[in-house]
């Protein structure tokens, strides 16, 4: 906790005028130059050294550091490493002012990153003036410092929200486990997924991908998260093609250039059957008695948000029956555009052999993990974007 | 940044993509450029043989092109779709709205 009155006259410091540290070690120069500064209306602290330097900047900010080189306790370029080191305190423009006039003094000073070199002995309007262009440039980018941690607070926030909207995971409807793994990319992502309890009897669960990445396609994943809860929970709208058609119609009025593919699915838990549409998302891989992962061939439309008049049929749903052991994954395309270290894409096409045989054999809460282990042992371990897996699974054990 | 070269034949404008990557990058400026090319033009096929990458933002300036070609009444084929682009649009299901020939002949036949 900061000490209250400490903060408030920074807060002043900073309201009324900039305030300016000067470490030297002789008297006359420091008043000399404090003088000047001070009539050029800032507000000066003056050290004997560097290390006097350090313990005054422990109780007060400043806005700018000049100091000599050749000190007693500490020299200046000790000093000016100091505050480079201190992560609060780095960003405060530092100029050394000294007698130290050969070339190669002056390159050794400047290649430590300070802003100015001025020899002594100096004129001292000039030193004034360019203090002020220093200040100038720092006060802008302080600003951009400043905007940039509100928008990294910002985002942040955001990002919690979004995880609040993540469903549990390990849940269990009768026979069907239900389980996932969630990989945002940047801190706000656009995948999307949920499973609603529809009736005592059905599940609706639906997975998708917003296109675009950040805050705009955030916004619209939390807007899309709404509107399809409405549409089940309270319309009680369940079957799949006649979500995608509403959310179509009402998603053209937001997303602008952004479309969603999905895959809305109605599941049926007394006969474990799973209908579905496939509005141009990625097909799901099933695991079967085959034991080896392949893709589920399903008919399906274009994304939502395309074109507000497509005709999104019953006759293109699927239906699959799932026997017990079966598993079905589904996922947004970031499980498959990942990269190896020759940025070669692993892509749709290669997902199912890499993933090969055996993901009904292991415990359903263990596939995603297993799943994103292949992906990376085949040495896909790259994401370049936002990855989600949902896996059902039938298994009469839980 | 071209992005394209165009042909015609008869009343059918050829775009042929330039550019090998289309996405999230340059969508936006494709988008922009084909505007004023395909609003002059009632055919117009798409040549995707130089197109190594698509994205979902591609695949949306495609499909704001598509809805251009509609307004007007016109009609948009795409031909020389290579992989892994042709993975990208068979699991958008683009081919349900949009004509996808193998070649350039077929394309300009599918006109007719």
């Amino acid at each position: 906790m900061p000490d209250r009155e400490n903060t408030d006259s920074k807060k002043l410091n900073k309201i009324n005028r900039n305030s300016i540290l000067i470490a030297d070690d002789d008297r006359s120069t420091r008043e000399y130059i404090r003088f000047h500064l001070e009539k050029a209306g800032y507000s000066v602290i003056t050290a004997e050294d560097g290390l006097d330097g350090i313990q005054k900047l422990n109780d007060q900010s400043v806005d700018l550091i000049i100091s000599d080189i050749m000190m007693p306790e500490m020299d200046g370029f000790e000093f000016q490493k100091k505050i480079l080191d201190d992560p609060d305190k780095r960003h405060i423009p530092f100029i050394f002012l000294t007698a130290k006039s050969q070339d190669e003094d002056q390159i050794k000073g400047l290649e430590t990153g300070v802003r100015e070199y001025i020899t002594k002995p100096f004129n001292p309007k000039l030193l004034v003036a360019r203090v002020q262009n220093i200040l100038r440039s720092s006060g802008a980018e302080e600003n951009i410092r400043k905007k940039y941690e509100e928008m990294r607070v910002d985002l942040e926030t955001a990002s919690k929200t979004q995880e609040f909207f993540l469903p549990e995971r390990r849940r269990i409807f009768r026979e069907l486990c239900f389980d996932y793994l969630y990989l945002p990319y940047f801190s706000i992502s656009g995948d999307i997924f949920d499973f609603i309890n529809a009736s005592d009897d059905q599940i609706v669960f639906y997975v998708g991908d917003i296109s675009g990445h950040g805050t705009k396609t955030g916004l619209l994943m939390t807007a899309a998260k709404t509107y399809i809860d409405t549409l089940i929970r309270n319309e009680k709208i369940f079957e799949p093609h006649k979500i995608i058609r509403n959310l179509n119609k009402e998603m053209l009025k937001y997303f602008g250039d952004h479309h969603m593919s999905c895959i809305f699915s109605l599941i049926d838990l007394k006969t474990n059957r799973i209908r579905m549409y496939n509005a141009g998302h990625p097909s799901p891989l099933g695991v079967f008695s085959s034991g080896q992962a392949e893709r589920i061939q399903d008919a399906g439309g274009i994304p939502v948000g395309w074109m507000p008049d497509f005709n999104y049929l019953p006759d293109d749903e699927i239906e699959i029956e799932l026997h017990e052991g079966d598993v079905m994954l589904f996922f947004t395309d970031g499980l498959f555009d990942c990269e190896n270290s020759d940025s070669t894409m692993l892509g749709y096409d290669r997902l199912a052999p890499v993933l090969g045989k055996g993901l009904g054999t292991i415990p359903f809460d263990s596939v995603c993990s297993e799943v994103r282990r292949r992906i990376e042992n085949a040495g896909y371990d790259r994401l370049i974007d936002d990855c989600t897996v949902v896996i059902v699974k039938k298994s009469a054990e839980y | 940044m071209n992005f394209f070269t165009t042909e015609t034949i008869d009343d059918i404008t050829i775009l042929i993509l330039t550019v090998d990557r289309l996405d999230a990058e340059n969508a936006e400026k494709f988008k922009k450029s084909a505007q004023p090319v395909i609003l002059q033009a009632k055919k117009v096929m798409i040549d995707f043989s130089n197109l190594a990458f698509i994205d979902s933002a591609g695949c949306g300036a495609m499909i704001s092109c598509l809805k251009q070609m509609n307004t007007i009444g016109g009609e948009l084929k795409f031909f020389g779709v290579r992989e892994p682009v042709a993975t990208v649009f068979k699991l958008a299901r683009i081919n349900r709205i949009i004509d996808i020939l193998d070649t350039r002949e077929q394309a300009i036949r599918s006109f007719y």
